[in-house]
């Protein structure tokens, strides 16, 4: 298991289309995905759940990756967000 | 017949769509026969649903582009990502067991509350998202199937409560023969949509929804803003028939003014440029034969997004304009919020007296932040070589145009700046503030009702709304004389630059430069042509002298008939 800490650089935040993306990435994985912001968790396969958060350009969030392709799928979502 | 507000001109007919969230029967809400039967109720809804979204995708895939398309692939994936689902199957536990239909409204409309709470505003605006997943949803419970507007098998006439964006970009436009809302107004989303494709469009028409069943024959008359029902056949066929030949002759005529320029028939050349928009508008403007454009609506732009667009993004949006009018000159006006346009996104608060209020320069100097972005991306432009100014609306002292230019010293300094006259203070100012100006443009709406005291909006004062009162001529003469003074270019872009009658005024008293819709451009141009420079000097001496709006407005016209009657038409 692995766990990231970052700082969100996308200008739009995780609005619909970026957290759609995100949703891709971590359903084209083997990894379990879960991304949590102020201690609020959600998981990384649900598109509502992570709207909800309601992520925007400089927030932090913490991404934790569980399964067999975990460093590939956070890279993946590092890319995305920062 | 139902009343409305006219928002775009011109007469269409064609079977009714209602375009509203198909109601929901209340029994369906509160019936349930069990559990099993409710959940492979919503399952098939689902797949309804589901399908409606994906064909929604590709279809604005194909007519818009990738980046609007990608929204609905959010959309899908929110509806078969599992949460809605579980919502539903939770929501389907209780005892009694409720319908499919009510778990989705409950679970939908619950979400869609908690978005509206959140911090921000993008993710507030996706309540109506989310409300919207949730009424598709039950119509298909419900019925089965979505109305799907997106192809509509002949040219018809939609009916909404409102139009939202979403539904426009599902549109098939080509087969939209006028457009009634019962909400909003000329300014509307729908309205300026249905202005820039010609479609007749009637707003703020109550009613409407309750009055027309679907596919009944109507005509929307967006110049009278009424909309008709049960239209017999033949007065359908014979607006058709009318609308084709109006479309035959306008399209000879913009090919005609295309090709013709803008000169009196003394030859004093003139100039005739188009109010617009977007970059729609700008295209349009082109065809008529326009040279550039007088007035850019920025406020227009700004509301095409969900907050203030940066400099790059306005930089983009008024390059795409001045690419498709080069070589002219496009006058961009800074932003004019508030009033009757106010921003959604703004932080104005409603006012007693709007058009009084923190409108036009007034607000844009107590933003800076936003008024220096909107310089940036103006002068930016010019210092690439394109030929566009930047206009200051509501201007009423000369301090106001010093503080814009102070902005533009340190960034552009090279950008032309120019104010738009629509203040009884700058007439009586004129010379001073045309000495600090690099041109001048009277806006003739708004000056005409803050130098008569009149607002054109209320019904009980609208015969003293008089574009000819002797006032107004004193002003335009005086506005005139001061720019010639300084040597600087007048403009006039109200609506007074876009009927015949105003027109002959506005040449007679010195303008040389109209800028009007791109519509009215080829008719004005035919006008023009006609004219000689004495005929004009005439006309002067007599509106200078008279004391009466009436006396104006039949010498003018009177002159009209004389010129049309000359030439046989």
């Amino acid at each position: 298991m692995i766990e990231k800490t970052l700082e969100v650089g996308n200008e739009e935040g995780l609005h619909t289309r970026p957290a759609n993306k995100f949703v891709k990435i971590v359903k084209e994985g083997q990894s379990e995905v879960s991304l949590s912001k102020n201690g609020v968790e959600a998981p990384g396969k649900s598109l509502l759940k992570i709207m909800k958060l309601g992520i925007v350009q400089g927030d932090k969030i913490t991404v934790r990756c569980d399964g067999p392709d975990e460093n590939e799928v956070m890279a993946s979502i590092t890319a995305l967000v920062q | 017949m139902v009343k409305g507000i006219p928002s775009s001109p011109g007469e269409g007919v064609g079977p009714a769509v209602i375009l509203s969230e198909r109601s929901i029967p209340p029994d369906m809400r509160v019936s349930s026969t069990d559990r099993e039967t409710e959940l492979s109720r919503f399952q098939t809804g689902l797949r309804v649903t589901s399908e409606y979204y994906r064909k929604t995708y590709e279809l604005v895939k194909q007519r818009i582009g990738q980046d609007e398309a990608d929204i609905f692939d959010g959309y899908l994936e929110i509806l078969t990502g599992g949460d809605i689902e579980e919502g539903v199957q939770d929501a389907l536990e209780g005892k009694p067991c409720i319908s499919a239909v009510e778990a989705v409204l409950t679970f939908c409309g619950e979400t869609a509350d908690e978005f509206a709470e959140m911090d921000s505003e993008y993710f507030q605006q996706r309540a109506a998202d989310i409300r919207d997943i949730g009424n598709r949803l039950a119509e298909a419970i419900c019925f089965g199937d979505i109305l799907d507007v997106a192809s509509l098998s002949e040219p018809s006439v939609i009916i909404a409560r409102e139009l939202s964006p979403a539904y426009t970009v599902t549109l098939d436009l080509e087969h939209v023969a006028g457009i009634v809302t019962e909400t909003g107004g000329p300014t509307s989303h729908a309205a300026i949509l249905a202005r820039s494709l010609t479609i007749p469009c009637v707003t703020g028409a109550e009613g409407a929804l309750v009055a027309v069943s679907p596919g009944e024959l109507c005509l929307v008359d967006g110049g009278r803003g009424v909309l008709e029902r049960n239209i017999s056949d033949e007065r359908a066929k014979r607006v058709r028939e009318n609308n084709r030949a109006l479309k035959r002759d306008s399209e000879l005529k913009r090919e005609w003014s295309r090709n013709t320029e803008a000169r009196l028939n003394s030859g004093e050349a003139l100039i005739m440029k188009a109010n617009i928009s977007s970059a729609k508008d700008a295209r349009l403007a082109v065809e008529a034969g326009a040279q550039g454009s007088g007035l850019v609506r920025t406020e227009f732009i700004f509301m095409s997004f969900n907050t203030y667009p940066t400099v790059d993004e306005q930089y983009e949006k008024y390059r795409e304009i001045c690419a498709i009018l080069q070589p002219y000159t496009v006058t961009i006006r800074l932003l004019d919020c508030g009033a009757d346009k106010p921003l959604p996104y703004s932080d104005q608060r409603p006012e007693e007296n709007p058009f009084l209020g923190e409108r036009g320069i007034r607000f844009l100097l107590s933003h800076r932040e936003i008024l220096a972005d909107q310089l940036k991306a103006v002068g930016r432009l010019h210092s690439e070589g394109f030929k566009v100014q930047a206009m200051i609306p509501m201007v009423v002292t000369v301090a106001e145009i010093r503080a814009v230019r102070a902005i533009l010293q340190d960034i552009y300094p090279e950008l032309p700046l120019g104010i738009m006259v629509e203040t009884p203070a700058s007439v009586l100012r004129i010379g001073e503030l045309a000495r600090e100006s690099d041109f001048l443009s009277i806006g003739t709406n708004d000056l005409v009702q803050y130098l008569l005291a009149i607002d054109r909006g209320n019904p009980r004062v609208v015969n003293l709304y008089q574009e000819l009162h002797p006032a107004v001529i004193t002003a335009l003469d005086r506005i005139v004389t001061a720019a010639r003074d300084a040597d600087i270019p007048l403009g006039v872009c109200g609506d007074m630059a876009s009927r015949p009658e105003t027109i002959l005024a506005l040449l007679a008293l010195g303008v040389r430069e109209l800028s009007s819709s791109s519509a009215d451009i080829p008719r004005l141009k035919e006008l023009v042509t006609t004219l000689d420079i004495d005929f004009l000097a005439d006309i002067r001496d007599e509106l200078l002298i008279s004391d009466f709006h009436d006396q104006n407005l039949r010498l003018l016209t009177q002159r009209i008939d004389d010129l049309t009657g000359e030439n046989g038409t």
